[in-house]
């Protein structure tokens, strides 16, 4: 796949939930080594839209092309409270298909990044939220996936680890990653390649 | 396609969520035994007449070895649906994850069934080894073998109840409907009880526990297809209500 080549292509989604309608016209695309930013305010569809390209909700109209294996964090932590850290990375990392020692590697160098290396063998109910969020965004750093879309996967981050996500995904996107991250707010423009405003239903493009 | 080392992991992991869970757990394995022993002590050893749908005869047995069976099964029943029910509702959006990195919908259902029906089956041996120094029935592999099917359908039926509801109590009060109207019904065998998912089961276990030479084959095959056939529609309409929906190119 050359570099230039879209990675996903988003045409003229739309949606609603019965009489509401959520995304009107929704378009983009992004290519490899991307990192585009999707803005909105609360309610403006950007959780939609996320569900929608991993197939967790069906447009009603529209189409969508996606050239990669993807890897998704959900907005709010999606984990079991009742197991250790290590064990949700095991879980998880095995529905990617990963062996054991790969899993254990790659989650031990996840785990140094974000710097939680001494929860790992706590179980995630005694954990903080923040610490929680990391386990929520270290699942979908597991595979070795092309496309990454993360739906407020720093939330609840102190600075030091925000900073610390960027650095990480910075890597990534050399790697030849794109990755999609939704957010509320962002404070930092120049991290992105691009960004993407949902309002009222419809996409702009706010930084090219 | 099915993985081993999924269905291996994932039964793995929600067995060590359950133990961690060790009240649940333990309520799970004691609440037969619970229903059986406040039955045992507080019902008579009068006679009183019982009906098996395949006799055309009312047998005489004694009440106190009837009504403790029965509640015990019911017991073992409603343990394995509610705990099938709680963990279908409660695992929602992780199983949605699960799928979404990888697990097929049969991987991590069969994982479920898996874990409850072994935990069923620890709970219905306790369960025998009271029977076996408190009574004398006639067919003991029969008894064992109805109180197990009781547990699978429990699960089958917990399991369709948390696909068709996401709300537990919802679910919940379905299944204290359904116990209830066993436990009106089933000790006077009405026919509207042999609709409901315990019906066969209690059968295989009256014709166990009283009924001389008589095989509940045909009790064992219905309660089998029941259970099957629960587990088989809960699973298309899980599916339909977790699964992504679209396969990405």
């Amino acid at each position: 796949m050359s570099n230039n080549e879209n990675v996903i292509r988003v045409t003229h989604i739309q949606k609603q939930f019965g009489r509401h309608v959520v995304l009107r016209d929704v378009s983009f695309e992004a290519a490899r080594s991307e990192i585009i930013g999707i803005v909105g305010e609360n309610g403006s569809g950007k959780t939609t839209l996320l569900k929608i390209l991993v197939g967790l909700l069906n447009p009603n109209s529209g189409e969508i092309q996606i050239k990669a294996p993807i890897a998704y964090c959900p907005q709010d932590p999606v984990v079991f409270d009742l197991l250790t850290i290590r064990e949700n990375l095991l879980y998880f990392g095995t529905g990617y298909g990963l062996e054991k020692r790969e899993i254990h590697k790659k989650s031990k160098n996840l785990m140094e990044i974000f710097n939680c290396t001494k929860y790992t063998d706590y179980l995630v109910s005694q954990v903080s939220e923040g610490t929680r969020q990391k386990v929520n965004l270290m699942i979908s750093l597991l595979p070795p996936s092309d496309l990454l879309l993360l739906d407020e996967p720093y939330q609840g981050f102190d600075y030091s680890t925000y900073i610390d996500f960027w650095n990480y995904s910075t890597e990534l996107r050399k790697e030849g990653k794109t990755i999609l991250v939704v957010s509320h707010m962002i404070v930092k423009d120049s991290y992105f390649d691009r960004i993407i405003s949902l309002n009222g239903g419809y996409s702009h493009v706010i930084k090219d | 396609m099915l993985s081993k080392t999924k269905v291996a992991v994932s039964i793995h992991m929600s067995f060590t969520e359950m133990k961690r869970r060790s009240v649940t757990f333990l309520l799970m394995l004691a609440l037969p035994l619970i229903f059986f022993v406040a039955m045992y002590y507080t019902s008579e050893t009068a006679t009183i007449p019982i009906s098996i749908n395949r006799l055309n005869t009312k047998l005489m047995v004694e009440d106190r070895l009837f009504t403790s069976l029965f509640m015990a099964a019911l017991g073992i029943g409603a343990t394995a649906a509610f705990g099938a029910m709680t963990s279908v509702i409660n695992a929602q959006k992780r199983d949605q994850r699960l799928l979404l990195c990888g697990f097929t919908a049969l991987e991590l259902t069969l994982s479920r069934i898996i874990l409850l029906t072994s935990i069923m089956c620890i709970a219905t041996l306790i369960f025998t080894g009271v029977t076996i120094v408190l009574f004398s029935v006639q067919d003991l592999f029969e008894v064992i073998g109805g109180m197990f099917l009781v547990g699978f359908l429990g699960i089958a039926f917990g399991n369709f109840l948390g696909t068709v509801t996401s709300r537990e109590l919802e679910a919940s009060l379905g299944i204290i409907a359904v116990v209830g109207i066993e436990i009106a019904m089933g000790i006077r065998s009405a026919a509207v009880e042999k609709y409901l998912p315990w019906h066969f089961p209690l059968e295989i276990i009256k014709i166990g526990a009283f009924a001389e030479s008589m095989f509940a084959g045909k009790e064992i095959i219905l309660a089998l297809l029941y259970g099957i056939g629960l587990f088989l529609v809960g699973f298309l309409i899980w599916r339909i209500r977790v699964a992504p929906k679209w396969v990405k190119s």
